[in-house]
């Protein structure tokens, strides 16, 4: 397969100066990250630069071993790159100890994982609070609420999780990464276990908070339909960016993933 | 074979808590072996005396040995002429003896300190030039190695190690404490002993021996060989007519016998002691071995279920697990073997420090080893055996779901529970309100304890949640600490008597001081960050911080974990708390007693042997300006009918003004020759009654009709149930010495010059001291509280394991909630955070488990205390320094237990967890 030349992937050596970041929550720059050493050597971002700009919904697609989840982990502070730079903001978190890339996750990340997103022994308002807590901040109450209210968990808040079905966990999930406003929410295959129905609520739930309050999200998933409810989809090839779809439909990154795979 | 690679298979992957399960294993094994090394190494070197002893002799001639009680018998020297002219008899070896560890005779150095190493005794015996000869050459024989051996008056012999250790030779002269001071000594000869059993011995000749012992014209043992062309036993049989009444003659092999047989049963004795001890140590490790596994099993879900749906019988799952049970029990178990060397000095240390335990090597003989390997394999592979069928029932589809612990083991759980707690309380109720011998009373208490605390703990799976959620609350924890913590500083400053004043008090003081420290600051700390927003530091509160909440939650989640994992821990505690509450109980009633029924304020007794000393010191104190009423005391047996009974004997003009014990009827004064006090119950046992006769057998054998004068309630400070005046107890024993006596002092008079004087007298006479009344009891206190130290240290083997329990049970979980952890960190947990939930998790699980264990202990120590008669233990009362100390180091432990599996769970990658 031939290489895509593409605007937003540029090799390491030839790496320009930091864009502008004024208008994104996060972004890298010259992204490398290689697993392993030697022979079990696996390179798993070739290079990436990119900007996800604020109050925008970025979905990141791709095959199997394309590099998403990593490309997510490492620009959420979870892991960290092998060679480039990413930034939450106008931090760049290479430099950051433990300690404050952990200060750092809990003040201006949200995550939402596909599974395991919460604490069983945790009641669902404990669950949505745990970061606040962790930061032993009181938080905003009243928007609280307001999130728990919307995503329809007003009634549940006593429940454990294992009383809520799949996808009330998956619900409780995105609560807890909207409630302390983060800069900016990262979901692995947010929905990627749940049906369609509750798939779709879910996302349409996402979307909602992108548009009416502002929210920065990004979210890696396979299923061009889940793109669809985003601003922008970037396809991720072999470790690379390879195409950028705006306003995507799921008949165009279906197209996209086809024409990937021709 | 398949079995075999899974069961190893499932080792390497858990390799890590496996481990630590075998070092659970290893500490009770050790334990055991320890025992047994300890016992076989002082059994090796003291038989080896006793061998000796018999050697080259054909027969001892000794005095007779009373069939029950002691006097002093003697054996006139006379008798060895006679046995010299029996033509049976070839050589004929005289000599005396004095065997006693705070005997004179010790060397001193050049500044007149004592040259006594610690522990082993100084036999002190006289020897003569032709046994010298007689033993040359003879490797198992005492041999003189540099001069000659004593003559007169003025020489002495000593062994090679101790001239070694003053540095002697022959020629020097030596000053020795003797039973008439100080005296010089010319270094005559120096011998060396194939076995010395850690003593040290110094020799004289026969007849300056004689003199030096006090024992002029006597003899205490005769070793005799048969003249050549007779056989041993026609020489016996010879002797054996011109002996007189009190002397015995025993040929060489029931002389050794003899000698072994009384040792042999101390030393199974104190073997079973230490046994008893260890048992309950490997008892917890069971607990932790069978938490382990069932732990384990509930992990392992989902695999079993795999293998079942592939086709694994559940035989087959069976198998593979007891299998790994039995390799790690075998690894723990040969691990224990050589704990136990350890161990066995561990103890050694103990009971030097404590009060004198000879030197021994280190024996470790092939029954330990085969004992250690069936006891540490065999209770491993029967504790995994639960879990192992627990395991087999797992059908497959029921483990792929992978439902978590099930009910039905705790169901199984709380009925065991049940029961054992109910075999507890009908042994506890048969010891209170059936039994009435005291050894049947004690034996149905202590297994009815043991089954009690057992039952308990099993039970504490019903309200282990509800207890660890109050215990969690930040309030409630960080009062908690703070107050205990309070509490131990202020207990240890006045009813602990503040600075330590023994090696044990010593040793605790500073830990104590220490843990009381860390628990107010803690729970300062815990109260500080209790308010939200508070963000904590140092320590990381329990507080409204979520860590503390999440560590609450997870020590509540699964009740049967956590009370199975403070189980082990309750047990421990609760028998502490035993001990440590009828140890407090028997002070207080000791304290009674006194104070309700001692007059005396002087008491003159051995205190550190408690053996007799010369009747000359009452007359010595009797002669003290400004002394009162004194009364000597002597205890000794006598037979009531066919009954080998205690026998106490006083003056009994003056002893009742000293020692009231409490004569209801009839009256105690003036015993003379021919009356008995009787203690009550042994008067209503043998339906006797004031005014009555009662035939009494003395140590002499000789039989006379007493009357009975009068009888006695309190019997606790004699503890003897018969009691005569020294007059007739002079008519019919040998020895005037007296046991304790009691003093008053004058009316009006110096109350300090007469302890002075008094103290002076007694002075002169070895080990014996003058105590007023506060230091009586202070001392007296004092050896329970050494008791109780000693059994609490042998028990902390015990919560040393519980100790390793809680540490694997936080490993594992930890393991278990590997995802859970990686969540945390990622939505903002820092590692800190991290560390101080799992450290609170382990400390609130160790305190639930003290708690249950404090209360479960006291319960029975109460019910204990009014079992045993009151004339025993009358009072109850609390040990409060332990029990606080308990507490907090259980709180301590938890700290400590968390230390590594947090540290590994915050070095964890967030990642790694995540994406397990
Ligand atoms: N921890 C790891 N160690 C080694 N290789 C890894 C690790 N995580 C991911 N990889 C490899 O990196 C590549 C990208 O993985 P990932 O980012 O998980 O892909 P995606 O989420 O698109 O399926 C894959 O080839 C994967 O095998
Ligand atoms: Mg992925």
């Amino acid at each position: 397969m031939p290489r895509l030349a593409c605007m937003t992937s540029v090799a390491p050596e030839t790496m320009p100066t930091p864009p502008s970041n004024s208008g994104s929550a996060a972004h890298c720059v010259g992204a490398i990250k290689i697993y392993g050493k030697g022979d079990t050597e696996v390179h798993a971002l070739r290079g990436i630069t990119i900007g996800f700009p604020k109050g925008q919904f970025t979905s990141i697609m791709g095959p199997s071993g394309s590099g998403k989840s990593t490309l997510m982990q490492t620009m959420a502070g979870l892991d960290r790159l092998t060679s480039g730079e990413t930034y939450i903001g106008d931090t760049a978190i290479s430099s950051l100890n433990d300690k404050q890339l952990t200060i750092l996750r809990r003040q201006k990340i949200g995550f939402i994982f596909q599974a395991f997103n919460l604490i069983p022994t945790l009641n669902t308002r404990e669950n949505i609070t745990l970061p606040l807590d962790l930061a032993g901040q009181k938080g905003d109450v009243a928007w609280i609420d307001q999130v728990i209210e919307t995503v329809g968990l007003a009634d549940r808040q006593t429940h454990r999780p294992n009383e809520l079905s799949g996808g009330q966990q998956q619900r409780v999930a995105v609560a807890r990464a909207l409630a302390s406003r983060p800069d900016i929410i990262f979901g692995d295959e947010p929905t990627g276990n749940l049906d369609s129905k509750t798939s779709a609520e879910i996302l349409s739930f996402m979307q909602q908070a992108v548009k009416e309050l502002g929210q920065t999200i990004v979210m890696v998933t396979h299923d061009p339909r889940s793109a669809s409810y985003t601003d922008h989809a970037l396809m991720l090839t072999d470790g690379q960016i390879t195409q950028e779809i705006p306003n995507p439909t799921t008949e165009s990154v279906y197209n996209a993933i086809q024409q990937l795979e021709d | 074979m398949t079995l075999l690679k899974l069961s190893a298979k499932n080792i390497k992957a858990n390799i890590l808590r496996l481990l630590l399960t075998a070092v659970a294993i290893t500490a009770g094994v050790g334990f055991v072996s320890g025992s047994f090394i300890l016992a076989d190494s002082l059994s090796d070197t003291f038989e080896g005396i006793f061998e000796n002893a018999g050697a080259q002799t054909d027969a001892r001639v000794s005095v007779a040995e009373p069939e029950f009680g002691f006097d002093e018998r003697t054996l006139s020297d006379s008798i060895v002429p006679e046995l010299e002219a029996l033509p049976e008899t070839g050589r004929v070896t005289a000599s005396v003896t004095i065997t006693d560890q705070f005997t004179p005779f010790i060397a001193l150095d050049e500044n007149g300190e004592e040259v006594v190493p610690a522990g082993p005794p100084i036999i002190t015996f006289s020897l003569e030039a032709e046994d010298a000869e007689r033993f040359e050459g003879d490797e198992n024989q005492p041999q003189l190695i540099a001069g000659a051996t004593p003559v007169g008056i003025d020489q002495v012999a000593i062994d090679s190690t101790y001239a070694e250790i003053l540095g002697a030779e022959v020629g020097d002269q030596l000053d020795f404490i003797t039973p008439d001071g100080n005296a010089t000594f010319e270094l005559a000869g120096i011998i060396e002993f194939p076995v010395t059993g850690g003593a040290y011995f110094v020799m004289f000749d026969f007849e300056s021996a004689q003199t030096l012992y006090d024992k002029e014209g006597l003899v205490d043992s005769i070793d005799l060989a048969a003249a050549p062309g007779t056989t041993p036993d026609e020489m016996i049989a010879a002797v054996a007519e011109v002996l007189p009444e009190e002397a015995e003659v025993v040929d060489q092999t029931t002389l050794i016998e003899q000698d072994l047989e009384g040792f042999n049963s101390f030393i199974s004795i104190f073997r079973n002691i230490l046994l008893a001890f260890a048992g309950i140590a490997l008892f917890v490790s069971l607990f932790i071995i069978y938490n382990t596994f069932a732990i384990l099993v509930n992990q392992r879900m989902t695999e079993i279920g795999m293998l079942r749906a592939v086709g694994a019988t559940s035989g087959q799952v069976r198998w593979a697990i007891v299998v790994e049970a039995f390799l790690i029990g075998v690894i723990g178990s040969i691990a224990g073997i050589f704990a136990g060397i350890g161990v066995s000095s561990l103890i050694k240390s103990g009971f030097q420090a404590a009060g004198g335990f000879p030197e021994t090597g280190t024996v470790l003989t092939t029954t330990t080893i085969i004992v250690s390997l069936v006891v540490g394999i065999g209770a491993t592979t029967l504790s995994a055996l639960g879990p192992a069928f627990l395991a087999s029932r797992v059908s497959p589809v029921a483990a792929i779901r992978n439902e978590g612990p099930t009910k039905r083991g705790t169901r199984r759980r709380i009925t065991a529970g049940a029961i054992i707690l109910a075999i507890g309380l009908v042994l506890l109720a048969l010891g209170l309100f059936v039994l009435s011998s005291v050894s049947g009373v004690l034996t149905a208490l202590a297994f009815g304890a043991i089954f009690m605390f057992i039952g308990v703990a099993l039970l504490s799976v019903l309200f282990a949640e509800p207890a660890v959620s109050i215990i969690g609350r930040p309030a409630v924890l960080g009062g908690l600490l703070v107050l205990l913590g309070l509490a131990l500083f202020v207990l240890t400053f006045t009813i602990g008597k503040g600075a330590p004043d023994s090696f044990f008090t010593a040793i605790i003081f500073i830990p104590k001081m220490i843990v009381a420290a860390f628990a107010v600051i803690v729970g300062l700390s815990i109260i500080a960050t209790k308010s939200r927003g508070g963000n904590p530091v140092g320590f990381g509160g329990t507080g409204g911080s979520m860590e503390g909440r999440l560590a609450t939650l997870n020590a509540a989640r699964s009740p049967q974990r956590t009370a199975a994992t403070a189980t082990a821990l309750t047990i421990g505690i609760a028998l502490i708390s035993t001990v440590g509450t009828v140890g407090e109980s028997i002070k207080a009633s000791f304290s009674d007693s006194l104070e309700g029924g001692v007059q005396a304020d002087l008491f003159i007794f051995d205190v550190e042997t408690q053996s007799s000393f010369s009747g000359d010191l009452a007359g010595e104190i009797r002669a003290i300006d400004g002394i009162g009423a004194v009364s000597s005391f002597r205890f000794n047996e006598a037979k009531v009918g066919d009954d080998v009974e205690s026998l106490g004997s006083f003056d009994s003009d003056t002893g009742t003004s000293l020692i009231n014990f409490d004569v209801t009827d009839g009256e105690s004064s003036d015993l003379g020759t021919t009356g008995v006090l009787v203690f009550r119950n042994e008067a209503e046992d043998r339906n006797l009654s004031v005014g009555d006769t009662v035939p009494v057998t003395f140590v002499s054998q000789e039989t006379v009709d007493l009357e009975v004068v009068g009888i006695f309630d309190d019997n606790s400070i004699l503890n003897a149930p018969i009691v005569i005046d020294n007059e007739l107890y002079d008519i019919h024993h040998e020895s005037t010495d007296d046991d304790f006596v009691g003093a008053s002092i004058a009316e009006g008079a110096d109350a300090e010059a007469v302890k002075a004087a008094a103290v002076a007298a007694a002075s002169n006479f070895s080990g014996v001291e003058a105590q007023d009344n506060e230091e009586f009891r202070a001392d007296q206190e004092g050896q329970i509280d050494g008791l109780i130290t000693l059994i609490n240290f042998m028990l902390s083997f015990a919560l040393f394991v519980a100790f390793l329990g809680v540490i694997n049970t936080i490993v594992l979980s930890v393991v278990e909630r590997k995802r859970e952890i990686g969540l945390l960190r990622a939505v903002g947990s820092t590692r800190q955070q991290l560390r101080s939930m799992i450290r609170w998790e382990a400390v609130i699980v160790c305190m639930f488990g003290a708690v249950l264990g404090i209360v479960v202990g006291v319960v029975f120590a109460f019910a204990a205390v009014s079992a045993i008669p009151d004339d025993i233990i009358g009072t109850f009362a609390f040990p409060y320094e332990t029990l606080v100390f308990g507490i907090l180091i259980a709180a301590v432990a938890g700290v400590a237990a968390a230390l590594f599996p947090a540290a590994s769970a915050a070095k964890k990658d967030v990642l790694a967890a995540i994406n397990s």
